[in-house]
């Protein structure tokens, strides 16, 4: 090119950078319509991060994959020191893929955790995991629902399943935390939305909206905030929150399992010092369960909520039944013989409960088995406070019973990963629920029958 | 002579000092190892953030010197000859040689002085993380874990022979497993890997043992506070994941048996104390583990290369670092006379071109070198024949770079491991010495050849 034109370059740079330009927008929208989550603007990220993704452009991926390369002959070697920061350059190259997340945050929790011997080792990884999600995958994408998943997933399974074998650990520790703004069972929500301090400091270090939860707690619960389920709940919800109109199944199924996990077990006696940690069912959330598995069909129109629902409205008959509630026993079945008519093939409640109990009670997992001995047991102080000495005595030896052969089923290590709370705990909390229940003069007979603490 | 390359250097060192090259190198690398210590994240162990330090700092402290030594010297003779500013040496009374040796030794010394300010930053950082309120008993595992460096004594070689291999071979063929017709040498590497799967298992109520020797004079670093280590990386053969038996060591030039419960150790590698007063100062130690019964613990599978070593403290974490910046300086040397060669070949950009492409293929040709799979026979001769030349050329590059990265210690000195005087030695030898002679007598060659009256030739 001759001298003479040279000065026509950088017009036509400034003319291509304002053509790029004008396209962009109609870019980011295209992007935005085909791949949600990815067309929006990078926002909330910290300088570092805003940099790395735009000055590498399209090699970003490139980088992560050879820094995903050495994370992973690292962890093959045994080397996990490294792993927490080539995790988090990894997922700043890539912040919006919710999948890159995911598998990091879980790698750290699942695969990294089982390494260690040590369970405060083992949850300082599981911890690991939930603070990529929640502490830095959520600022990326607050509007991905996946991310929500994941995060309510860690929750609900790592933490709140027994799978691990430090899964009490995990508990114990995560109660303590939260013991800090939920002493008890109940949360007192103006004294924590009052309170500057409690409050600022579950948004800046749990990312969770006190306003939320109580929200959340007058539509769901009311919740036991010191239970890992409540928060898988919690973040389920705020997943389904951010899909928006569109909804996310995964995240109100996560969302419905929780629940029913929460009235399985939803409420906790938490005596560290005693190292009693104790579950008990959470009734009361009976209704606001139903009702969250009538919202979540209406609006996927999903063939296997339906089952799920059907499967829990019966077990929550014959548990609700066990704990003397004849009523909402009755109420939940009423609603499985009008939603599965002919599904009961009995003709009353009495008979159902009858003719399934058996089967229910040899197939209980671990949190049945401590719902159902509870049941029992609290039947048999109704019975004595009844004045009906046999039938209590009855209740008390089926509570065994079903006790005895759960346990005995068990080989001694699952029985050591399942960390049962002891039966005596148990019994105790029974009693102390029947004399909640009972009228002051029952009650009164009841102390004067059982002694305190139930120990006749 | 002497003196002549001194002051040749002492330009070089002045030349490099101004330019734009060294001046950005020196402000990365004082930002890099700032920035990565404030900011980078290890384990939530304070043992697990000085190793992080420790890896990260020296090795972008590496890159950072490495790409600025290249580039560096790269322009140092290019660019003088490009300028004409060469013909001002040329016409004294200097040898080629001298002229490239002082060069060389100027840019080395402001490697030293990049290095030596990685080292102080990094010992000012460990120095406070030492000191920090880090939980529980953070700072003390960090003094004992990783500033401890450690001697790693493996068992003696558990290889199999000759014999064992034939009587497998004889057994299976007995059994069936293998046909009739089959020769040994066609089965020889899964029935190796067969036999040796076998020996590092130790099934539910077995024992397993191994002998480690221990040379006179090892234990001069160890003590009641400076303790030593068995380190074993198992593996359980069930999902459960539970291995749980004891640990017994003994020797029999030392007094006593020792025995420890091995609680339910998790997959992954693991140390286990050893009082100071138990290991011999010479001698062979014998380690025996001894796994629980079936009710209480599945097979272990001391899955590690080597399965158990012991670990006896060995100097101090000083004069570790200083053998690890002894090894980075060696490659940093090399990197300069690479550099400083393809000057005196080419310009500038091609100098630099050619020099970072060098670095390249022989950071490839370690793993290219390293792999022997074999092509499956049916491929043809044309992919065949390539196949084998590039292996070759492979291995090549293998073999004259590899020593060249093989000097780099960086992940041994984080790990807590002690870096050998012999090692230290012998990068400095080798490649501060070898390599930058025969590059230099290369380059000294072209340069008394190279007609350097004449700008831009």
């Amino acid at each position: 090119m001759t001298r003479r034109w040279t000065w026509l370059l950088p017009l036509v740079a400034v003319l291509l950078f304002a053509a790029a330009a004008e396209r962009n927008e109609a870019l980011v929208a295209m992007r935005g319509r085909m791949g949600p989550g990815s067309g929006d603007v990078l926002r909330n990220a910290p300088p570092l991060v805003a940099l790395t993704t735009v000055a590498f452009g399209g090699l970003r991926g490139l980088v992560a994959d050879i820094l995903w390369l050495r994370a992973s002959r690292l962890q093959e070697e045994g080397e996990y020191f490294e792993l927490v920061q080539l995790a988090d350059w990894i997922t700043a190259l890539e912040p919006r893929c919710s999948e890159i997340w995911g598998f990091h945050a879980w790698n750290m929790a699942y695969n990294v955790s089982a390494m260690m011997s040590d369970s405060e080792d083992r949850w300082r990884w599981v911890r690991s995991g939930v603070e990529l999600l929640r502490d830095r995958g959520l600022t990326y994408s607050p509007s991905d629902p996946k991310m929500y998943f994941e995060l309510s997933w860690l929750f609900r399974n790592k933490i709140g399943h027994p799978l691990d074998r430090s899964h009490m650990f995990y508990k114990h520790r995560w109660a303590e935390e939260m013991s800090v703004f939920f002493p008890g069972q109940r949360a007192d929500w103006p004294a924590i939305l009052a309170s500057e301090s409690l409050s600022g400091r579950l948004r800046r270090e749990y990312r969770m909206d006190p306003e939320f939860m109580r929200q959340m707690d007058s539509d769901y619960g009311p919740f036991d905030w010191r239970l890992p389920d409540s928060h898988a709940a919690y973040w389920a919800l705020r997943g389904r929150e951010a899909a928006g109109r569109r909804g996310s199944l995964a995240c109100d199924r996560l969302l419905l399992q929780a629940l029913v996990s929460s009235f399985l077990q939803g409420q906790l006696v938490f005596r560290p010092e005693e190292g009693v940690f104790l579950t008990t069912p959470n009734m009361d959330i009976f209704p606001k369960v139903v009702n969250a598995f009538e919202e979540a069909a209406a609006m996927h129109g999903e063939t296997t909520l339906p089952v799920a629902f059907a499967g829990f409205v019966r077990e929550a008959t014959l548990i609700l039944y066990t704990f003397g509630r004849r009523e909402q026993a009755q109420a939940a079945f009423n609603i499985m013989r009008a939603r599965t008519p002919g599904a009961t093939g009995v003709s009353g409640l009495e008979e159902f409960v009858s003719v399934n109990i058996d089967r229910a009670l040899k197939n209980a997992n671990r949190e049945r088995v401590v719902v159902y001995t509870e049941g029992f047991f609290y039947q048999g102080f109704l019975w004595l406070a009844a004045g009906d000495v046999d039938k209590a005595a009855a209740s008390d030896e089926m509570a065994r019973r079903h006790w005895d052969s759960y346990v005995s089923a068990k080989p001694p290590e699952s029985l050591r990963q399942l960390a049962l709370p002891a039966l005596d705990d148990v019994r105790r909390h029974a009693y102390g629920r029947a004399l909640i229940d009972l009228p002051p003069a029952l009650a009164q007979k009841l102390r004067d029958a059982a002694g305190e603490g139930g120990q006749e | 002579m002497l003196s002549r390359i001194t002051a040749l250097a002492v330009l070089a060192m002045r030349a490099a000092v101004r330019s734009r090259v060294f001046v950005s190198t020196m402000v990365a690398l004082c930002v890099m190892i700032v920035w990565v210590p404030l900011n980078v994240r290890g384990d939530g162990t304070a043992a697990g953030q000085a190793r992080i330090l420790i890896h990260y700092t020296l090795a972008l402290a590496l890159v950072v010197a490495g790409t600025g030594a290249v580039w560096t010297s790269c322009s140092a003779v290019s660019q003088e000859i490009e300028s004409g500013e060469i013909r001002l040496v040329a016409v004294k009374p200097v040898r080629a040689f001298e002229v490239w040796a002082g060069k060389w030794l100027g840019l080395m010394a402001l490697n030293s002085l990049l290095l030596l300010l990685t080292a102080a930053v990094l010992c000012v950082f460990l120095f406070f993380l030492t000191r920090s309120s880090w939980g529980g008993d953070g700072p003390s595992t960090v003094r004992e874990r990783v500033l401890t460096p450690r001697r790693m004594y493996e068992p003696v070689s558990d290889a199999v022979t000759e014999e064992a291999f034939l009587d497998e071979f004889t057994r299976l063929r007995e059994e069936g497993e293998i046909q009739p017709g089959v020769t040994p040498e066609s089965v020889r590497e899964p029935i190796m890997q067969r036999i040796m799967a076998r020996r590092a298992a130790v099934g539910p109520g077995e024992s397993k043992h191994w002998t480690i020797n221990v040379p006179a004079g090892a234990m001069a670093w160890a003590g009641e506070r400076r303790k030593s280590f068995i380190g074993f990386r198992v593996a359980s053969a069930s999902w459960a994941g539970r291995v749980h038996g004891e640990w017994k060591v003994s020797s029999p030039a030392a007094d006593g048996e020792w025995t420890v419960p091995a609680t339910d150790y998790a997959d992954g590698y693991h140390m286990i104390d050893l009082p100071g007063s138990l290991l011999p100062d010479g001698g062979a130690v014998v380690v025996t583990y001894l796994n629980g019964s079936r009710d209480e613990s599945d097979a272990a599978v001391f899955s590690g290369k080597p399965p158990v070593a012991l670990l006896v403290p060995s100097g101090a974490f000083a004069a570790s670092l200083a053998r690890t910046l002894a090894g980075m300086l060696s490659l940093l040397a090399v990197l300069t006379a690479l550099g400083l060669c393809a000057g005196t070949i080419f310009s500038f950009p091609v100098a630099a071109f050619a020099s970072f492409s060098m670095v390249l293929i022989f950071l490839l040709g370690r793993y290219q070198g390293a792999s022997s799979e074999p092509l499956p026979p049916d491929v043809g001769f044309m992919m065949a024949f390539a196949e084998g030349v590039g292996l070759r050329m492979a291995r090549v590059v293998n073999m004259v770079g590899g020593p060249v990265f093989r000097a780099v210690t960086i992940a041994q000195l984080a790990d807590g491991l002690a870096v050998p005087v012999s090692r230290a030695v012998l990068s400095v030898l080798f490649l501060a010495g070898l390599y930058p002679t025969a590059l230099g007598a290369a380059a000294s060659l072209i340069l008394s050849r190279r007609e350097l009256g004449e700008r831009g030739k």
